[in-house]
């Protein structure tokens, strides 16, 4: 959740959660959370796995169309 | 007895000395009817606050402080948001332990000095970006 964080402190527009999906049951259930990290984009689009910030970035990019 | 040990608090000390503007952690939790690991969500803040004059803590209770739940947006609890000069959208849903107590800290220095600490070639496309984006990043504790 570092990127995502770090992410949310350099763009107003996007904001963050890291979510403790053993606490939140429901929640991963939800978003269909197999393997950790897994990173939710919008409610929408979805990876698993820690990626480097530019991959990170073009996941974020690809999710909002540009 | 504390959460943090000895050894770890010393490190998050030296670490903290980092640490350039006021940080406040704003917790929700609710005393009636507490889901796990609430109390030591709090526990965790107060014992952090204390390694740096920088940082503060303030406790909300969700089912009582209905104005302040509104105004950070706060859906789920327990909850941390790291709000520094600003409330950059940094949230915590959950108890973070393991893996995510380390990120939290790293975060905490981040949000004080109100640097992302990204690559220059990051903050250049990010600063393309023409849409709302929220990310949740679903860990567990191991």
């Amino acid at each position: 959740m570092r990127l995502a964080h770090q992410l949310a402190i350099e763009n107003e527009m996007i904001t963050a959660e890291a979510v403790e999906a053993t606490e939140f049951p429901e929640m991963s259930q939800q978003f269909m959370v197999r393997s950790v990290p897994k990173i939710v984009i919008n409610d929408d689009a979805s990876f698993e796995g820690a990626l480097p910030e530019g991959m990170f970035l073009d996941q974020v990019f690809e999710a909002v169309g540009g | 007895m504390p959460m943090i040990q000895d050894d770890d608090r010393q490190a998050i000390r030296d670490r903290f000395q980092a640490l350039t503007g006021p940080i406040t952690l704003v917790t929700f939790t609710q005393a009636v009817d507490p889901p796990p690991h609430t109390q030591e969500t709090i526990d965790v803040m107060d014992e952090l606050a204390e390694l740096s004059d920088q940082l503060s803590v303030k406790a909300y209770d969700f089912q009582e402080d209905r104005d302040a739940v509104e105004k950070y947006h706060v859906d789920r609890i327990p909850a941390i948001i790291l709000e520094g000069a600003e409330d950059y959208g940094v949230r915590y849903y959950g108890f973070p332990g393991g893996y995510e107590f380390g990120a939290l800290i790293e975060d905490i220095v981040n949000v004080s000095q109100g640097d992302s600490g990204l690559s220059d070639q990051t903050k250049e496309r990010l600063a393309t970006l023409s849409k709302p984006v929220h990310l949740r990043v679903f860990s567990t504790p191991t």
